[in-house]
């Protein structure tokens, strides 16, 4: 216990700040030093998402045709955005000069306003994941009746987990990645299987249309979709059989055969039992089998219930969620270990607040976690606090002591009410309001109010 | 007749150590980017083997990861020569070591620029290899079930479909072989009885093609079969109608493949022979000018250097008389002396 620690925190006893903990220098020394190394690997981190952003762009937009809308471009978009954070660089050298007490204030003004708001975002970005689970279900419904305006309440929160991804995507490190659960993705899948179903399904009916403009081009999108991912139809490949897939241009209205079959059915379409050529599989031994599928007389030693493998046996819909939650998972590994690292191993959080607040040791974290386990934003707190105590000492080189809140978490709440109460009477009551000037601390921004303890507060804080 | 000689002050010589010592890093990069190279084009040759009569284009790629390889050696001692060369104390135990590292290293260097050449020279072979290729991947398209030769279908079938080409020079090729194996015929049937026998070889000839050979951007659905019969199909006139099969043959497309890809790889490889040869010259100079200084009281005095110190050709004379009188005294039977690869002095 630091007797300057005291004077600088203000009349209020110590016990009450959040996660206390002593920094000597050396301590001090070496947060910087990780932090700062965990800064360069957040640019580094920051790269990458932004490269698998692009990298999911370019793979979506290669089928765009074969999706009904492209609300799901969000994604590599608010990769992209995430990518090249600028402000990084800032928070490198924001820990570098955090040792040098000439360099270190002028880093004050700045850091402030970045804990709240990455606190805040790091909240919106849980929530948001949460969020786009939950309603997965309601987007189910929706879809199998083919309206897809209410699928933009998905891409709109994958826009806020990105914007939260953005504020708090400044560090990367090690990350304590247990937690992250494979069992998890796995629920992607009933979110993007209803998208291509429809793009799909258009494409199939529009497949013969190669004359009119606008659907010119979806021949050979279907085409080389059903060559490159080995896949046949939506379902499976009947689904050419109940649409006309040969246009009128090329069949001859006077031969009896199309005759008939027009006759035949209802809507006067000419439906063969037949599929396209990109339906046939190169891997079988024989020539490829297109026309009259149902027919065991129309080829030799063919039995159409028993034949394999002539053509693709999947559809295109299973093929190509299958290729996307492949590509989703990975990406989806790599935002998320950046969230824990913000964050933190939730086990260093949980055994801290047991052993400080259970079992009752004062030395609490300092033991048993390692500097990379607590979160970037917590050790960047935690150094922040520590230099400024280390400053108003005497003798800069000793130990101070370093904090999450200064109070604890509940007086924090109502500090960061009362100032907001303020903020909104700012309009209204003009002298007095000095929660403009407020400074934050943590997640709360605590406030000069007009109680007659947060003005003693106030008139030491600009000390800071 | 001194080849090159330059004046060397002390700064200047501290200036060119420095510069090599850089230089020999970016040449290690280079290096190893060279072997790399090698590896994506050797890599990209033996995906397609199955259609290449031989390997003797793969000499291409080989030599560039032996360049690569030597190169990393070569200007890993160059940083160290060159570290060592301000020093008077320590430079002269390289003295030994010199003349065949140069050797070796000139002739790595020359080696890469033969890459580069071959990989343009190698046009002629890379056809013919291929022309070979496909006429057997075409003949053997139909035996799916003969050992040996079960895959040559899906090869030809994938090959077509991602070159988008057909046929060996083009889709004509395919109807004057059988590819239409016999275990899908219907012998008791007329039609293929007439076939089978208006052939001299009794081969079942069609004027079709595979389905690979189907172009997915026609606007029509694909017409494989009776392509040569304007009847068989509505609104089809074979002559004028652009055939919605792909036309090129698949030797031409690999091969402006393979030559694209090389052309490529044969810039970059250019510009790290050129990289490579400075950094040999750089490294000549200052050894020829620390050489002056050797056993000069004063360190910083001001020295020439030479890259050598014969002509050139006195030089060559001088590395290639000792192998003339070797092969001379051998008697050897054609009394030709092939003179080795000329080491720079």
């Amino acid at each position: 216990m630091s007797y300057s620690a005291s004077e600088f925190s203000g009349p209020f006893p110590e016990a009450m700040a959040l996660l206390k903990m002593k920094f000597p220098l050396q301590r001090r020394v070496r947060l910087a030093q990780g932090l700062w190394l965990l800064s360069w690997l957040a640019v580094l981190s920051g790269a990458f998402t932004f490269c698998l952003g692009v990298y999911l762009k370019t793979e979506l937009v290669r089928r765009a045709e074969v999706m009904d809308n492209s609300e799901i471009h969000v994604v590599p978009n608010i990769l992209m955005l995430v990518g090249p954070g600028g402000d990084r660089h800032q928070l490198v050298r924001g820990a570098r000069d955090s040792l040098d007490p000439a360099r270190f204030p002028r880093w004050k003004n700045f850091l402030l306003p970045w804990f709240a708001v990455a606190a805040l975002l790091c909240s919106l970005l849980v929530s948001a994941v949460v969020l786009s689970y939950a309603l997965q279900g309601h987007l189910e419904e929706s879809l199998k009746v083919m309206d897809n305006s209410e699928i933009h309440v998905v891409p709109n929160i994958l826009m806020l987990v990105g914007l939260v991804a953005i504020g708090t995507n400044w560090f990367a490190g090690r990350v304590c990645q247990d937690s992250l659960d494979p069992a998890r993705f796995p629920r992607w899948k009933n979110f993007l299987l209803p998208w291509f179903a429809v793009g799909l399904r258009n494409g199939i009916r529009f497949y013969r249309d190669t004359d009119v403009p606008g659907r010119c081009f979806q021949k050979e999108t279907i085409d080389r979709l059903q060559m490159e991912l080995r896949c046949c139809g939506n379902n499976n490949f009947r689904d050419w059989f109940e649409v006309q897939w040969i246009s009128n241009r090329y069949l001859d209205f006077t031969s009896k055969d199309v005759k008939d079959r027009i006759r035949s059915n209802v809507d006067g379409r000419y439906l063969v039992d037949g599929v396209p050529f990109s339906c046939c599989n190169p891997a079988s031994p024989r020539p490829c089998l297109q026309y009259h599928l149902l027919d065991n007389n129309a080829h030799y030693n063919y039995e159409h219930q028993s034949e394999e493998l002539n053509l693709y046996g999947r559809g295109c819909r299973q093929a190509l969620v299958s290729y996307y939650m492949g590509m989703m998972n990975t990406i989806g590994l790599g935002v998320l270990s950046i969230i824990l690292v913000q964050v933190g191993d939730p086990r260093c959080f949980g055994r801290v607040f047991i052993s400080k607040y259970v079992t009752g040791e004062s030395e609490g974290c300092s033991i048993k976690c390692r500097p990379y386990q607590v979160s970037v934003i917590a050790s960047m707190r935690f150094l922040q606090t520590a230099v400024e105590g280390a400053m108003a000492l005497e003798n800069p080189e000793g130990e101070s002591e370093g904090y999450l809140l200064e109070k604890n978490l509940k007086d924090s709440l109502l500090d960061l009410q009362v100032t907001v109460l303020g903020l909104l009477k700012m309009g209204q009551v003009g002298p007095g309001a000095d929660g403009a000037t407020a400074e934050g601390e943590g997640a709360a921004a605590t406030a000069a109010t007009t109680t007659a303890t947060a003005a003693a507060e106030a008139g030491e804080k600009p000390a800071n | 007749m001194v080849v090159m000689k330059m004046k060397f002050p002390f700064q200047k010589r501290v200036k060119l150590a420095q510069g090599l010592w850089l230089l020999s890093w970016l040449a290690t990069v280079a290096g190893a980017l060279t072997f790399t190279l090698g590896c994506i084009l050797k890599t990209e040759l033996r995906r397609r083997a199955e259609v290449m009569d031989n390997t003797e284009i793969h000499a291409v790629p080989n030599t560039l990861m032996i360049v690569g390889l030597a190169s990393l050696g070569i200007n890993y001692f160059a940083g160290r020569i060159c570290q060592d060369a301000l020093d008077a104390t320590r430079f002269p135990r390289w003295k030994n070591v010199l003349k065949p590292y140069y050797g070796a290293a000139c002739f790595f260097t020359a080696l890469m620029l033969l890459a580069v050449i071959m990989s343009y020279a190698m046009k002629g072979n890379l056809e013919a290899s291929l022309k070979i290729g496909l006429k057997n991947g075409i003949r053997f398209y139909k035996d799916t079930d003969t050992p040996g030769r079960c895959f040559q279908k899906q090869t030809i079938d994938r090959l077509q479909m991602d070159f988008q080409c057909c046929g060996n020079t083009d889709f004509k090729d395919w109807f004057e072989v059988q590819w239409i194996s016999n275990r899908y015929l219907d012998f008791s049937s007329k039609e293929v009885k007439d076939r089978v026998k208006s052939n001299v070889d009794g081969r079942y000839l069609v004027d079709g093609v595979p389905f690979s050979c189907c172009n997915p951007s026609s606007p029509r659905p694909c017409i494989q079969y009776q392509l040569t019969n304007d009847t068989a199909h509505y609104n089809y006139e074979h002559r004028t109608e652009e055939l919605n099969i792909y036309v090129r043959g698949c030797r031409e497309a690999l091969v402006n493949y393979y030559m694209g890809l090389m052309n490529t790889i044969g810039i970059g490889v250019l510009s790290v022979f050129m990289l490579q040869s400075s950094v040999l010259v750089s490294l000549r100079l200052l050894q020829t000018s620390m050489e002056a200084v050797v056993g000069q009281e004063n360190v910083e005095v001001e020295t020439e250097g030479y890259l050598l110190e014969k002509s050139v050709k006195e030089t060559v004379m001088e590395y290639v008389d000792p192998v003339l009188k070797f092969l001379m005294l051998n008697q050897v039977a054609d009394g030709e002396a092939a003179p080795s690869a000329p080491k720079g002095a």
